[in-house]
């Protein structure tokens, strides 16, 4: 029997980028329409295009045929259903998409009916679902209203592009309604097409869908009531199962492979699409390039720039071939301005391979010096899309991405968008609402008896795990295109007032082909330059940090004894756990140290091999001779990202393409089944070069291993320029170092309270906040001390701050209170704090005295206090944790020193004894513990950092004794009692019993 | 005059090949169906108690207009409502 629906193709289909009203990935529902038989299917979310890109990749993996088009939301709320014929359509999808985004009187998208006037062609339309502008008027027996609409659409898309749809979903009335449409559309001589309102890929994912739909309408399933569809027939079902259903109508169904054949518009962009930058009369974009990098190269090689003059020609003639001159131009000329506004930038990613980029100030690394390849940035057999992505001081980042704007203007730069997706964990209190339970009932922790509710609620949160829910705050990737934006993509308004995103993220963007320049906030950037300043200040002439050459041996002495707190990406443990083995003596090497303590390098377990090897432990060896080009650089083990590429072309003869896919496949963690097509290939292509079979299953677990969780080399290098300007601030201006890092908190590894108290060991002066002394922000003292700024103490905002500095300075805690109207918990967060510590009058005295002052709504009235008391100061301790607890830093000295003789006459020893005690020895301690890790890849072992008042102490906690100790909250004292572990100059304590202090 | 029963009374109803209703047996008499006027399904309330009907409205060839379903979960078809 032939199934007569086999040439159905569902036209009208809703992914989980319908954002709360489609419960199926694109990948799913393209992996379904493959099982069904369909060779082609549709997406149609409502008034986006947002699912596009993940579903054209999805069936072009699977030699499908994508149809793109969106279902558009009217004015009148009605819903009408737009595939795309033609790159024409596509525009006008685009257009219309951005319309309706734009224009949203009740807060949603809705497209003015007369929009649709002049933006028709190239797209098929079909007169939509119940909710449709045919449909609706049909369900209340309107045939003149129906008929008007149906008219009204025939006349805009033409008869040709005109389909009325017909849905069946077995609800009472949807047959007549089906007969109804018929009838019209043979009266009005239009065809017919069925259609299925898809909004989830199997009838098993209803009640994922129908939890979305109650989320959507923040109410519970039980209240969702109509908002919720009366059946689960809304799947993605085969033409087969439709025939009962449309069988007095099997043009309709027919229709559907008609108009598939007709949508012959593939989502492509290339590098043309990019704005033409203005250059000087007479100059092309490769001339201007030219003389821009010629004009550089005499300052950057003065003496002899053969070499470089050899190498520019190469690269401007590759990059001119590439038609890349003007996207080169677009990126110098933000640098440029950046530049001039003071603003530290410096570019990441394989830009830094590239010698033009050096020369235009976009990379900080000499390509020629460093052996950085410039075919890792654009080669000329693979004329990919270069990344070039910025760096920009955090706080100024705003600042040049309005200068986009302002350039290119809002119709051709727009930003990327990003989605906010439902997460597991958090997803338990919108399944909690939707079931009408608390969320205590559904984590009720130790309570085994089976529970259907919390069974189910389970199943849900995983089922949502990861679906998109809304759009979030945009990141910083910019779009640029010479053609209007909304031509291109869809551009709606972004949470910011004035700012507009398209309707991709940045992964999508790239994997359609447009163009985006990331401008991506550093915070160290931000440190950099205010350090830079202050230290400028202090030596009373400008100071340049870019010209520092990476060549002092005091910095690598710094990087080797792991003395790196506050210093650029090898501040970490694990950092300073390996720092001492590697002993960094050149730049190199800090392109290694920030490349090894990776999650690739790690899972791959490439550490220890790697430090091995470097030390002559462990002969250098390749799991084959064919690896050797590779991985000699990096003594035989896989250090880089690029790596992967070269290993898979090496080994299995993977084009750089297929290489880059691979990488891609392995870094997106997306298990088993989307890696197998990639090691069946791989182990093909070494068995075609005479690979054993076994080794290349090796290789390729390796491979695995490392995952895509690796820096390329290039961006390594571009990072370790910050890591050796950073530790030459720390080496030699720890003051304005620590300003600057206390003033762009948060960032890095440890806390501001650690910052504070290893820049004391340094013998860096920390002074206390003061309300007549301290500023909006910490600063640099004539003195050299760091002030704390109003910026630590918790809840001040900038203008109470700023009414602080203005009047003061105050005559005592009355005068302070009326003339700046702070609240009161916030000048009590103040006594505290010790910032009125000036006036010489006790902590608790001024806050029994706060206490007696009457506030008024906004008027504050202050009577006179009526008697003092004598109340008893706070004890040291007392102030220090005060200070802790409201400003997270702490200026008095560490709480342990005041008990150390005790605590060396009972037989702990601090770090310093610590580290002197030789291998082996059994020690006990106590310290404040500062960071808890439990890394996944530690196998279950602990790493806890304690503090005491001289240094750190690594404790390496085993396995058996994790669950003995529960209190994972940093700021408590811990006691440690275990074996001293000594490993190529560094001190661990490995534990064998450790109890937390009770405080008294 | 019609008569509704809210949680239905059980039916035994034969079916045919495409399981359409074709008869049941209703207060000692054997009803022969005519023909189906319309029919739908139910499938909600997932979270407590789910709810999964095939509802048939059809005329009996003795004139009688009745709605009946099958209650898909525990197989078991029901007479809900008989029109006057
Ligand atoms: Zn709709
Ligand atoms: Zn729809």
């Amino acid at each position: 029997m032939t199934d007569r629906g086999s040439d159905y193709i569902e036209l009208h289909c809703h992914s989980c980028y319908s954002l709360c009203d489609g419960a199926s990935t694109p990948a799913e529902l393209i992996a379904r329409a493959a099982g069904l038989g369909m060779d082609a299917l549709a997406l149609t979310d409502h008034d986006a295009v947002y699912g596009a890109p993940l579903f054209v990749a999805a069936a072009r993996a699977r030699g499908m045929h994508p149809i793109l088009g969106a279902e558009l939301t009217l004015t009148d709320d009605s819903h009408l259903t737009l595939l795309v014929e033609n790159a024409t359509g596509w525009r006008n999808l685009c257009r219309l998409i951005s319309m309706a985004r734009h224009h949203t009187p009740r807060g949603r998208p809705a497209l003015p009916p007369a929009a649709l006037d002049d933006h028709t062609g190239g797209l098929i339309c079909l007169t939509g679902c119940r909710q449709g502008p045919v449909a609706a008027p049909l369900r209340r027996l309107d045939m003149p209203g129906a008929v008007r609409a149906a008219t009204w659409l025939r006349e805009r898309f033409g008869p040709e592009r005109t389909f009325v749809e017909l849905q069946h979903h077995l609800h009472p009335g949807d047959a007549v309604l089906v007969r109804r449409l018929a009838e019209l559309a043979r009266h009005l001589g239009l065809h017919t097409v069925a259609t299925n309102n898809v909004h989830y890929a199997r009838r098993d994912q209803q009640p994922l869908h129908d939890l979305l739909t109650a989320i959507r309408h923040r109410t519970s399933l039980d209240d969702a009531g109509k908002r919720l569809r009366a059946n689960s027939e809304y799947y993605l079902k085969s033409g087969g199962r439709l025939m009962p259903l449309f069988g007095a109508y099997p043009e309709a169904l027919a229709a559907t492979r008609a108009i598939a054949g007709r949508c012959i518009f593939t989502l492509q962009y290339g590098l043309q699409d990019l704005p033409c930058f203005p250059t000087p009369p007479g100059y092309d974009a490769d001339g201007y390039l030219a003389r821009l990098c010629a004009e550089a190269l005499p300052c950057r090689y003065p003496g002899n720039p053969e070499r470089a003059c050899r190498q520019l020609a190469h690269e401007l003639h590759i990059i001119a071939r590439a038609h890349l001159s003007n996207y080169v131009l677009i990126v110098w000329d933000l640098v440029r301005y950046a530049r001039t506004q003071g603003i530290r930038c410096q570019g990441r990613g394989s830009a830094a391979n590239s010698l033009v980029a050096y020369l235009l100030g976009i990379s900080p690394i000499d390509p020629l010096r460093y052996d950085l390849v410039f075919e890792r940035f654009l080669s000329a057999e693979r004329p990919a899309l270069p990344d070039i992505d910025l760096d920009i001081a955090s706080d100024r980042r705003e600042e040049v991405i309005q200068y986009v704007f302002r350039t290119y203007g809002p119709a051709h730069a727009a930003m990327a968008c990003t989605f906010s997706t439902f997460q597991e964990r958090s997803a338990l209190r919108d399944v909690a609402r939707a079931l009408d339970v608390t969320t205590e009932h559904l984590l009720l922790e130790g309570d085994h008896t089976p529970d259907r509710v919390r069974t189910l609620a389970a199943t849900l949160c995983r089922q949502l795990n990861n679906l998109p829910r809304h759009l979030g705050q945009h990141n910083g990737g910019m779009v640029l295109t010479r053609a209007p934006l909304a031509d291109r993509v869809p551009v709606e308004p972004a949470a910011m007032p004035g700012r507009a995103v398209v309707q991709w993220d940045k992964t999508m963007l790239e994997d359609v082909g447009l163009v985006k320049i990331d401008l991506l906030g550093l915070r160290m950037l931000a440190v950099l330059s205010e350090a830079g300043r202050l230290v400028g200040d202090q030596r009373g002439e400008p100071f340049d940090l870019d010209r520092l050459t990476f060549d002092d041996p005091a910095i690598y002495q710094l990087l080797a004894a792991a003395d790196t707190i506050g210093v650029f990406q090898v501040e970490s443990r694990a950092q300073a756990q390996m720092l001492p083995r590697l002993r960094p003596q050149q730049f190199a090497d800090i392109v290694v140290a920030i490349s090894l303590i990776r999650p690739g390098p790690i899972q791959g377990d490439m550490v220890h091999p790697y430090l091995r090897r470097r030390l002559g432990q462990e002969a250098v060896a390749y799991l084959h001779p064919r690896l050797k080009p590779a991985l000699e650089e990096t003594l035989g083990v896989i250090l880089f990202q690029e790596q992967v590429i070269k290993v898979a072309r090496d080994l299995a003869g993977f084009t750089p393409g297929e290489g880059e896919r691979l990488r891609r496949a392995l870094g997106a963690g997306k298990g088993p089944e989307a890696i197998a097509p990639f090691r069946d290939a791989f182990l093909a292509g070494a068995a075609r070069n005479g690979v054993a079979g076994p080794v290349a299953a090796a290789v390729f677990r390796q491979l695995e291993a490392f995952g895509g969780y690796s820096f390329p080399k290039s961006h390594a290098a571009a990072f370790a320029v910050i890591v050796y300007q950073s530790a030459w601030l720390k080496r030699y201006y720890p003051a304005a170092f620590l300003t600057a890092l206390l003033n762009h908190q948060p960032m890095g590894f440890w806390p501001p309270a650690v910052l504070v108290r290893d820049a004391r060991r340094h013998q860096v002066r920390v002074a206390p906040l003061d309300i007549h002394a301290s500023g909006m922000r910490c600063v640099l003292e004539m003195d050299g001390s760091v002030r704390l700024g109003l910026n630590y103490v918790s809840g001040l905002s900038e203008a109470g701050a700023g009414r602080i500095i203005a009047a003061r300075p105050f005559a005592g805690l009355a005068d302070l209170c009326r003339r700046t109207r702070l609240p009161k918990g916030l000048v009590e967060r103040l006594i505290l704090a010790g910032a009125c510590d000036g006036w010489g009058t006790e902590r608790r005295r001024l806050l029994w005295e706060l206490g007696t002052f009457h506030y008024a709504a906004d008027e504050l009235d202050l009577p006179i206090p009526g008697s003092t008391v004598d109340l008893p100061a706070l004890t040291a301790d007392e102030a220090r944790e005060l200070q802790m607890a409201l400003l997270g830093v702490s200026t008095g000295d560490h709480v342990l020193a005041r008990w150390r003789d005790a605590l060396t006459a009972r037989g702990y020893l601090d770090s310093l004894a610590l580290a002197r005690c030789p291998d082996g020895q059994r020690a006990r301690v106590i310290g404040v513990v500062v960071v808890h890790q439990a890394p996944p890849t530690a196998k279950g072992f602990h790493f806890i950092t304690l503090e005491d008042e001289s240094g750190m102490i690594n404790v390496i906690v085993r396995p058996y004794l994790v669950p003995l100790y529960r209190e994972r909250r940093g700021g408590h004292l811990l006691k440690v009692e275990g074996i001293v572990q000594h490993e190529a100059g560094v001190v661990n304590l490995v534990a064998t019993r450790l109890a937390p202090l009770a405080r008294e | 005059m019609s008569r509704f029963w809210s949680d239905g009374i059980p039916l035994e109803v034969t079916v045919d090949a495409l399981a359409t209703p074709a008869a049941f047996a209703w207060r000692g008499r054997y009803h022969t169906v005519d023909r189906v006027i319309e029919r739908w399904r139910v499938d909600e309330g997932w979270w407590k108690r789910r709810a999964w009907r095939e509802y048939f409205q059809l005329v009996t060839h003795s004139g009688l207009l009745v709605l009946i379903y099958h209650d898909v979960r525990i197989d078991q078809w029901r007479l809900q409502r008989v029109y006057d």
